[in-house]
């Protein structure tokens, strides 16, 4: 072999054991989950399937039913909410993490990251019992008299989007806050000394200059939140079940392999179409932030 | 590095000679009954691993009281892999020959349907002798008769209450129709529960109670327009039973139906706040079974555990923590020791005789009308 083409070969062989692991363990299970969804149900309970059958019911179903499209809709609607408040309320806390000395930074990003390592379900126990009946939430409300009777913060949509921004959070702050350390800081001052306040210096300089960052923070949250399950399960009730809630709920309680199928299958469109859909204003950001 | 401590725990001669003579005067036992037995000692599986999946959060339980002499009395090994609905799919998804347990704890609602799909085998009940030992009316079905399963109850679907909340108790599922009720209601969100507990407080409102298998089996369409219409009625939908204690005990909700086990123990730790009872009307339990994975090398082990796990010790731990038992003198013990377990389970020959599962068959019947109305038109309106 040449050495030219010894060069060409390197990336290829490179990148040769990721593509192997990745057609192995996605696009392997995609196609056996394709297939699965094109099955037809067996009757009278978890039969799963009927082996050597070929149908698109379930895609029928799921679509031609409100139920379907209301769930589908739902899992978007949520997944926009949840990635928007996740990057408005993630945007300030990585201003002031950004602006503390090293080693506070060290502690604030730590102190961001600690949710992540602990166990899901012992994080949204502690949020049932924040958003309980008897809750500290629920006190507080009681206490300044804006409700008479405690508010069901649980089983609900608010407690749904509560703990699901918690849970996605996390990754806005770990994105944006390298974004603006990124900044050189000479241009704020810059600004500032020729003439403009706080505010105007970080409305000019501080956020057009961000923007990128916060391009990537939104569609990070908007795929994680478009795939949200624990959330809707253990906070919510059935009017809050999103698609990878009936994913579960088809192929394990119901048996119903290949509506699951169907449902994982749409869940993964919708997040294409999602982040699809998100380019275009992610582009703008981008490029208001001088990319590409 | 050994560690010594470790090394004559699993090794030391008195201990192991105390098994042994353990095992001995055990299988003398089962020769001339069949109560409490560890496994046969004469039977040696020694090398080989049995993996069992436990239904139910039996798991910590099933630890305490059966890995420990059982590996002790096989020589086998014993995995426990503890989940909910999640069996079956495994099995499923398992290589052909190489099932991801040889040995299931599951409920009816999936045991049923996979027995009907060929994925369980037959078992020898002669290798069982402690099912002897079940109350009959547990072995009554079709699945257990042509030895696919061997079936028993669990929980009870239980009315329970906030007391803090409720000014006259409630003594029947009709009482759930009362107006004080009205959006403070907590039901489960699987429909083999609170469908029937709809039927409970239908057939309790057309003044027939007791006859709610009935109205499922016969008149399933009044039963689900009735689930329909009295959803408004129901605050919110639980989906576990350590949510709903955590509701209750929190004030989310004013009544509702529960499963017995977790009700027990809730109510242990607060009686002051949790109302309970088990109506005699309508009455009834979850189905439980143990079944053998068809491909499974270890079947003859999966055999011997069944007849363990039903031996009188096992079964009256399972008591203890609150669950029923259809083993007949575990069940009567188990009573005797606490009034709330005693008003809550079959005990006598005369309840046992009267016991009744969740009515199952009939869900199989109609499964997808019922899923369909059930998700789409009582959990959620869409």
């Amino acid at each position: 072999m040449t050495p030219r083409r010894t060069h060409l070969a390197v990336p290829w062989l490179l990148s040769a054991p990721a593509a192997a692991l990745l057609l192995a363990l996605f696009a392997g299970p995609l196609l056996l989950l394709l297939r699965v969804s094109l099955y037809e149900s067996s009757d009278g309970g978890t039969g799963f399937y009927r082996p050597g059958t070929w149908t698109l019911r379930a895609y029928g179903e799921l679509l031609g039913e409100p139920f379907g499209r209301g769930t589908i809709a739902f899992t978007v609607a949520l997944g926009a909410a949840v990635a928007a408040l996740s990057v408005l309320i993630g945007y300030p806390l990585a201003l002031f993490i950004h602006a503390l000395p090293r080693r506070a930074k060290a502690l604030a990003i730590g102190a961001v990251v600690l949710p992540k390592l602990a166990n899901v379900f012992v994080v949204l126990y502690g949020v049932n019992l924040l958003l309980g009946h008897s809750g500290p939430v629920n006190r507080v409300l009681l206490a300044f008299g804006v409700t008479s009777e405690p508010l069901l913060l649980t089983h609900s949509l608010f407690g749904v989007v509560v703990a699901e921004t918690y849970l996605v959070l996390p990754y806005a702050v770990l994105v944006l806050v390298p974004t603006l350390d990124r900044i050189d800081p000479a241009l704020v001052a810059a600004a500032r000394g020729l003439g403009a306040g706080p505010w105007t210096a970080f409305r000019r300089v501080t956020l057009p200059l961000s923007l990128p960052g916060v391009a990537v923070a939104g569609q990070l949250c908007l795929i994680w939140a478009l795939g949200a399950f624990v959330g809707p399960l253990l906070v919510g009730g059935p009017e809050q079940a999103t698609l990878a809630v009936r994913v579960q709920k088809n192929g394990l309680e119901y048996g119903d392999w290949p509506r699951a199928a169907a449902t994982a299958v749409l869940s993964l469109l919708t997040v294409a179409v999602c982040v699809a859909v998100y380019a275009w204003p992610a582009r703008a950001m981008r490029r208001a932030g001088g990319g590409p | 590095m050994k560690c010594p401590d470790a090394s004559a725990r699993a090794d030391g001669p008195d201990r192991r000679s105390f098994l042994r003579a353990a095992g001995t005067a055990v299988g003398a036992s089962i020769l001339g009954g069949c109560s409490s037995p560890p496994p046969p000692s004469g039977t040696d599986f020694r090398g080989r691993t049995l993996t069992i999946f436990v239904y139910s959060g039996l798991d910590k339980l099933f630890q305490e009281h059966f890995v420990e002499p059982f590996e002790a009395g096989t020589g086998a090994k014993v995995v426990l892999d503890a989940g909910w609905w999640d069996s079956i799919g495994k099995l499923k998804a398992s290589p052909k020959g190489q099932p991801a347990y040889d040995l299931v704890l599951t409920d009816a609602t999936q045991g049923y349907p996979a027995i009907k799909s060929g994925m369980f085998r037959q078992i020898d009940f002669d290798r069982v002798p402690n099912h002897k030992a079940l109350a009959p009316v547990a072995l009554d079905n079709w699945v257990a008769k042509e030895r696919y399963a061997v079936t028993f109850h669990e929980s009870a679907m239980t009315l329970v209450w906030d007391r803090r909340q409720v000014g006259a108790e409630p003594s029947g599922w009709g009482d759930l129709l009362r107006g004080d009720f009205n959006r403070k209601l907590a039901l489960y969100d699987s429909f083999y529960m609170s469908l029937y507990t709809f039927a409970c407080m239908k057939v309790a409102a057309d003044g027939k109670p007791g006859t709610a298998h009935a109205a499922v089996a016969g008149d399933l369409g009044g039963v689900l327009d009735f689930a329909r219409c009295e959803r408004d009625r129901v605050r919110l939908w639980w989906p576990t039973g350590t949510k709903m204690a955590q509701d209750l005990l929190q004030g989310a909700f004013a009544a509702g139906n529960a499963h017995s086990v977790a009700v027990l123990r809730t109510v242990k730790d607060k009686p002051e706040v949790v109302g309970f009872t088990t109506p005699d009307a309508d009455r009834a339990f979850v189905q439980l079974m143990w079944v053998i994975p068809a491909d499974t090398p270890n079947a003859e082990l999966a055999e011997v555990a069944i007849d363990y796990l039903l031996s009188k010790d096992v079964q009256t731990a399972v008591a203890k923590r609150g669950a029923g038992t259809s083993h007949l003198e575990a069940a009567r013990e188990a009573a005797q020791a606490d009034p709330d377990w005693a008003r809550t389970y079959p005990h006598t020959d005369e309840q046992f005789r009267a016991m009744r599962y969740y009515p199952y068959e009939a869900y199989f019947k109609d499964w997808e009308r019922i899923k369909r109305t059930w998700e789409q038109e009582v959990l959620r309106k869409s």
